[in-house]
């Protein structure tokens, strides 16, 4: 796994502009759709990490709150909207839309050595969260197992779509693989 | 209380909603606007321009907030429909999804999500892996070490 960060991003491995490589890069959550059995999508935000050398997004979530992995294994048609920029420090970045195959194996992964960018990134990003679970006394860890427990998705963009300023009323750029 | 006045009430809260329904390829397609409430359809007028190739169909609105510090997490989904009604974009709400924020949402995730959790494992015949507390406490140090 490559960290978030590295010389190649997403900009370079996909041939988007700038900006847009900085909205993935920067921005702290982003809204996954996935398509629940009867077929209405259902969408909720999650904090996603590029692998530029897979070309592809790590997602985890709790074995508790693995809806969306389910979700993925019937249909793995999936959308990423960076639409909320609150905490990237940029400056009316685009909106992108990112369409892909999203995968979910049946491996469990935690917040250990084996996926260390991603546990690194979200201990940088999240302090808050950390803090208070990393509070908890040893005899009291157990009460949050469950949270560290995660499923593992892998989304491989197919279209990427981008509207300048975030503006969607403006002509968009696309990039379709 | 309708579940129309549910997600009014609750849409107040927020800036903007993002609204998801199916593109023509049969995507997920998902766009950021500003829904406005309109009582006597029991729908909200979701502004979406021309383009984006969403169609009509199952949909969903999901609002979501966190501060600069990605804490304070707070969200509620609606499942309804997007429709086409005299030239504009409805969503209309058949069921409202509690989210994150509050502590009655969050106990309720809890409990929920620890007893989802095991049957998750259970039904896998899988061993509850043990958590490398070591390996996350290290992890924190580094990062608690190098920021300024």
């Amino acid at each position: 796994m490559t960290a978030v960060g590295s010389v190649a991003d997403f900009a370079s491995v996909f041939g988007v502009p700038a900006e847009v490589g900085a909205v993935v890069r920067e921005f702290r959550s982003c809204e996954l759709s996935t398509f629940a059995r009867d077929g209405t999508p259902v969408t909720w935000p999650t904090m996603p990490f590029f692998e530029p050398d897979r070309r592809r997004f790590l997602i985890t979530s709790s074995v508790g709150l693995a809806q969306k992995a389910l979700n993925i294994r019937r249909d793995g048609r999936v959308a990423m909207l960076f639409s909320d920029p609150t905490g990237s420090g940029l400056v009316r970045p685009p909106s992108v839309l990112i369409q892909g195959a999203a995968e979910s194996p049946e491996d469990l992964a935690q917040f250990d050595d084996r996926f260390k960018p991603m546990t690194r990134l979200m201990f940088e990003r999240q302090p808050v969260g950390v803090t208070l679970m990393g509070a908890l006394p040893g005899p009291l860890r157990h009460l949050v197992d469950w949270y560290c427990w995660r499923v593992l998705i892998y989304v491989h963009p197919r279209r990427i779509r981008w509207w300048p300023d975030g503006d969607l009323g403006r002509a968009f750029g696309e990039v379709v693989l | 209380m309708t579940t129309w006045a549910a997600v009014a009430r609750e849409l107040r809260r927020y800036n903007s909603a993002v609204v998801v329904a199916r593109d023509e390829r049969g995507y997920p397609v998902s766009v950021r606007c500003a829904p406005v409430p309109d009582e006597r359809t029991a729908t909200f007028t979701v502004p979406i321009p021309d383009g984006v190739g969403i169609a009509v169909g199952p949909a969903w609105l999901l609002c979501h907030f966190h501060d600069e510090r990605f804490w304070s997490l707070r969200s509620f989904g609606a499942r309804g429909s997007l429709e086409r009604a005299e030239g504009d974009w409805r969503f209309r709400p058949t069921a409202f999804v509690t989210g994150v924020g509050g502590i009655a949402a969050a106990v309720r995730m809890y409990v929920g999500a620890r007893r989802r959790a095991r049957r998750y494992l259970a039904a896998r015949g899988l061993k509850p892996p043990e958590i490398r507390w070591d390996q996350i406490n290290a992890i924190k140090k580094e990062v608690a070490a190098a920021r300024p």
